[in-house]
């Protein structure tokens, strides 16, 4: 019921995106463009422009927090971030590599999108060989940790290295932005949709783990298969999101964390709901970012650790308040 | 059916945590185990349990080795319970003991296991566990292992490390007596345990442990004699009353 009200909201937040942007566009524009299109104006903004880039930002938003649910239930600890398996780090490294050895002014985006999915990809798979040996939760927590901050080190120093010109590209990049938003990008990401459906259905192997390694195995779920199980499917969603749009900052971690105080703890609730507030989250945070200076556009990524920063410290103070035991 | 350790060792970093240890527990009969702290209480459980495997020796269940048999195979025949409570998530009451019905395909908590035991055990089912205290979380944790062995008579082991911790004297006694009734259909079960008095009034046998090595065994009247209690607490312990209504005590260090 409640999954189902999310997702009517969704529907409405999609059509309501389309009408805001720098060009005025109205409801009845709208109607007319489903009608007869004699514009053709009105038919790129809307539908080479607007409609991929609210399309982008559900799927994104949806990958991201969706990951975010299932990276918590998997290292038992609510304030994890996708981040800490290291997809983000390595797709920014890649993508500066990229920018760097790439000596041309016009970026191709979908060798930029490329290396910087592989790179997620590549981080991840290390974090998983590194944090894996010890065995223990914590070993893969702190493999995660070093190596997020060996890649971060590599983007500095590309940076260092780089020209202006590529220096602007890194930074953009990094900050996180729908601007690229195009149908082909739109259609990669349709890969997402497809990957937040097999994390759904390991949700009661996640409610399951959340017991702890042991308690898990002795209710038939092996921690080690699901943890790796369960990275691969986050790095591919997060990977995926990353490449196409930037680092999209404290998505993945706020937003399951909102779930929960609302909706419970059940990864069967948890995972399609952050899925659908998270796309409808980074789809707000999107629209704002392109209207609020509009004709210029904020990097949404600004926007949502902006806001999300101070959110979920107040989450962390209001949510210690009900605590009993700990 | 029975949970049988034969000659077994259990070797971390040079250490010996376990030497040569031989117990059997069987089917319907509730072994309880006692022992000082760090005598490898635990690890042994872990040991027969099948999350770790021995260094030497074997352990079988119902005659397969648990580390042989799929883990869901594993999961339907045997609950454990551990020290370890890492819950960090609002889960409610209900959603918790639902999980021990897991193994068979029954994890959403409306059915009937889970709400008899909601019941028989006065647990608020929609409370959050976070909110709740650490003896109502032991409680949910002790419930949803009974989820898993409920009904399952002599099919079905139970290995518990200190259930009763945490837990009033109303829980201690309702837990010891739930524990008696599952006996009385066919459960076996291994308990650890730190009141030795409860020991002696909840088990059908006693296994003491000191320095990873069974000190002794035997029945209730066999095991717990004060020579036995001495070697393996290595402190003065005294016996007030006889037979029935004996108490052990430690004497108090001067």
């Amino acid at each position: 019921m409640k999954i189902a009200a999310l997702a009517l909201a969704v529907c409405v937040l999609a059509v309501a995106s389309l009408l805001f942007g720098s060009a005025d566009i109205s409801l009845k524009d709208l109607f007319r463009l489903l009608s007869h299109n004699d514009d053709p104006r009105l038919s790129t903004i809307v539908l080479d422009i607007r409609l991929p880039r609210t399309l982008l930002a559900l799927l994104v938003g949806a990958g991201v927090s969706a990951s975010g649910a299932a990276i918590q239930g998997m290292f038992r600890n609510p304030l994890a971030d996708p981040a800490l398996i290291g997809v983000s780090a390595g797709a920014a490294l890649f993508a500066a590599i990229y920018v760097v050895l790439d000596g041309s002014q016009g970026l191709s985006m979908i060798g930029m999108t490329g290396s910087a999915f592989v790179g997620g990809l590549l981080t991840t798979w290390i974090v998983l060989v590194v944090g894996g040996r010890g065995g223990g939760l914590s070993t893969m927590l702190l493999a995660g940790i070093a190596i997020n901050a060996i890649a971060l080190s590599g983007v500095g120093m590309l940076s260092y290295l780089s020209t202006d010109m590529q220096l602007r590209s890194i930074s953009f990049w990094a900050l996180g932005s729908l601007n690229g938003a195009t149908w082909i990008s739109v259609l990669l990401a349709l890969a997402i949709p497809v990957v937040v459906f097999l994390i759904f259905l390991e949700s009661r192997n996640l409610n399951v783990i959340t017991l702890g390694d042991e308690e898990a195995e002795h209710l038939g779920v092996s921690h080690q298969k699901l943890r790796v199980r369960i990275v691969s499917l986050c790095a591919v969603a997060v990977g995926i999101g990353v490449a196409l749009t930037g680092i999209i900052a404290f998505l993945g971690l706020v937003v399951p964390h909102l779930i929960r105080m609302t909706l419970g703890s059940n990864h069967r609730t948890v995972v399609p709901a952050s899925a659908l507030l998270g796309g409808m989250l980074l789809l707000v945070a999107d629209v704002i970012s392109r209207t609020m200076f509009a004709p210029t556009e904020l990097p949404v990524g600004i926007l949502t650790a902006l806001v999300g920063g101070p959110f979920f410290i107040y989450l962390i103070m209001i949510e210690q308040k009900g605590r009993l035991a700990v | 059916m029975n949970l049988s350790a034969r000659n077994t060792s259990f070797i971390l970093r040079n250490r010996a945590i376990l030497s040569d240890i031989n117990l059997e527990v069987q089917g319907g009969k509730i072994t309880v185990l006692l022992g000082p702290n760090g005598a490898g209480k635990s690890t042994l459980l872990k040991i027969l349990s099948g999350y770790l495997k021995p260094t030497d020796g074997e352990v079988l269940i119902a005659g397969y080795n648990p580390q042989k048999i799929s883990l869901q195979a594993r999961a339907k025949i045997l609950g454990v319970l551990t020290q370890r409570n890492s819950l960090e998530f609002p889960f409610t009451a209900r959603e918790v003991i639902a999980m021990g019905r897991m193994p068979f395909g029954q994890s959403e908590g409306f059915d009937e296991v889970t709400q008899e035991l909601l019941s028989m055990f006065g647990v608020a089912a929609d409370q959050s566990y976070l909110t709740m205290s650490g003896g109502e979380q032991q409680l949910v944790q002790l419930c949803r292992v009974f989820a898993q062995v409920w009904g399952r008579g002599s099919e079905a082991f139970l290995l518990l490390d200190e259930p009763m911790t945490a837990l009033d004297l109303r829980h201690q006694s309702k837990i010891a007596s739930t524990l008696r009734k599952l006996s009385s259909q066919g459960l076996g079960q291994l308990v650890v345990m730190h009141d030795i008095n409860l020991a002696a009034e909840l088990a059908d046998d006693i296994v003491l442990m000191s320095h990873g090595k069974v000190v002794a065994k035997g029945s209730v009247a066999e095991a717990l004699k004060i020579e036995n209690l001495e070697r393996t607490f290595d402190t003065v312990i005294n016996q007030l009353g006889r037979g029935s209504e004996r108490y052990f005590r430690a004497e108090l260090e001067k």
